[in-house]
């Protein structure tokens, strides 16, 4: 019983970490540069599409 | 229910609600700004490059407005922002509003408004001049491209729109659903449609790890108003959750008349 629970609590304790943590879902992108001012951007396309869905829930 | 089981609950209930503020706690703080690039990757979210751009980026935001090139004309802002329901983040840096309804074009390419959000005092400045607040409209294209329109808030008349906001922000890291409400952020910008378009235009960075760049940034030139009470009243959530200005390195600021 109390191994049960243990592993109950860990659980709880762990599970909205983790589902924070899980990396977005990818997928290609194409980039273009931006204006005014063309840059070489250097930001991986699984970068780019999480920095969007991280832009959504945090500050950015 | 014995005894273990009623303090299992009780331990599970207490480590939910702490577990909660811990998932939402700040990976970073605004008085390590100088240090925000040296994060290691370990403690920064997955899938996100490296906060390294925020020590090292040469085109980073914000900057100092005032020396800028005068164009003509340029793509217009079109903000097709509409009423929805009330849900805001208390993040640990500010106060964020979500959204999922409004649009804005540029040109030919629509980007989808993500958020919202408070920074107090501005982060953009003019001439030296700083602004007691400024919002940031975060907005992407499905393909990635962000570009944001930050709005000057001066002192003056009550905003019954951002009142809505303050009246309903928690006080605590957390995100709510108000219940009843809905908050148009259209009523968040200048009231002319002439004066949405007058705006300084540079590429810079998210002011914010992990401060990236390639960001287009439009920052309307016509400030919108809040009470005293109001600005004061945002204070009391954040009031130094601003970036200082960051080196242009060769950029030119555009203006749009
Ligand atoms: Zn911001």
């Amino acid at each position: 019983m109390k191994h049960i629970l243990a592993g109950l609590i860990l659980s709880m304790l762990f599970a909205p970490v983790m589902a924070e943590e899980q990396s977005q879902p990818t997928q290609p992108t194409t980039t273009s540069s931006p204006s005014p001012d063309k840059k070489a951007d250097t930001t991986k396309p699984e970068e780019k599409t999480n920095i969007v869905d991280f832009c959504r829930t945090h500050t950015c | 229910m014995n005894s273990l089981l009623k303090k299992t609950i009780f331990a599970l209930s207490c480590m939910a609600t702490s577990v909660t503020f811990a998932a939402d706690a700040p990976h970073w703080t605004y008085d390590e700004q100088n240090v925000w690039g040296e994060i290691p990757s370990s403690l920064t979210p997955p899938g996100l490059p490296p906060y390294t751009e925020c020590g090292l980026g040469q085109k980073q935001s914000p900057v100092d407005l005032g020396s800028t090139k005068l164009v003509a004309s340029t793509n217009a802002l079109k903000m097709q922002y509409l009423a929805e329901p009330l849900v805001i983040s208390n993040n640990g840096h500010t106060l964020k509003v979500n959204t999922t309804t409004g649009s804005l074009n540029i040109g030919n390419e629509q980007y989808s408004l993500l958020q919202y959000h408070i920074h107090a005092p501005s982060e953009h400045v003019l001439n030296g001049k700083t602004y007691p607040a400024e919002i940031h409209f975060v907005h992407s294209t499905p393909d990635g491209k962000l570009a944001v329109v930050g709005v000057f808030i001066e002192e003056g008349k009550v905003n019954p729109e951002f009142q809505k906001i303050l009246a309903h922000s928690p006080n605590q890291v957390q995100d709510v659903t108000v219940q009843g409400v809905t908050i148009n952020p259209i009523n968040l910008l200048p009231s002319s449609s002439i004066d949405r378009n007058k705006f300084f235009l540079y590429s810079g960075s998210l002011t914010t790890p992990p401060c990236t760049e390639g960001v287009n940034w439009y920052v309307l030139k016509k400030p919108i108003q809040l009470s005293k009470t109001q600005i004061s009243t945002f204070e009391t959530f954040y009031s130094d959750n601003a970036r200082p200005n960051q080196p242009l390195n060769g950029r030119q600021v555009l203006e749009k008349q």
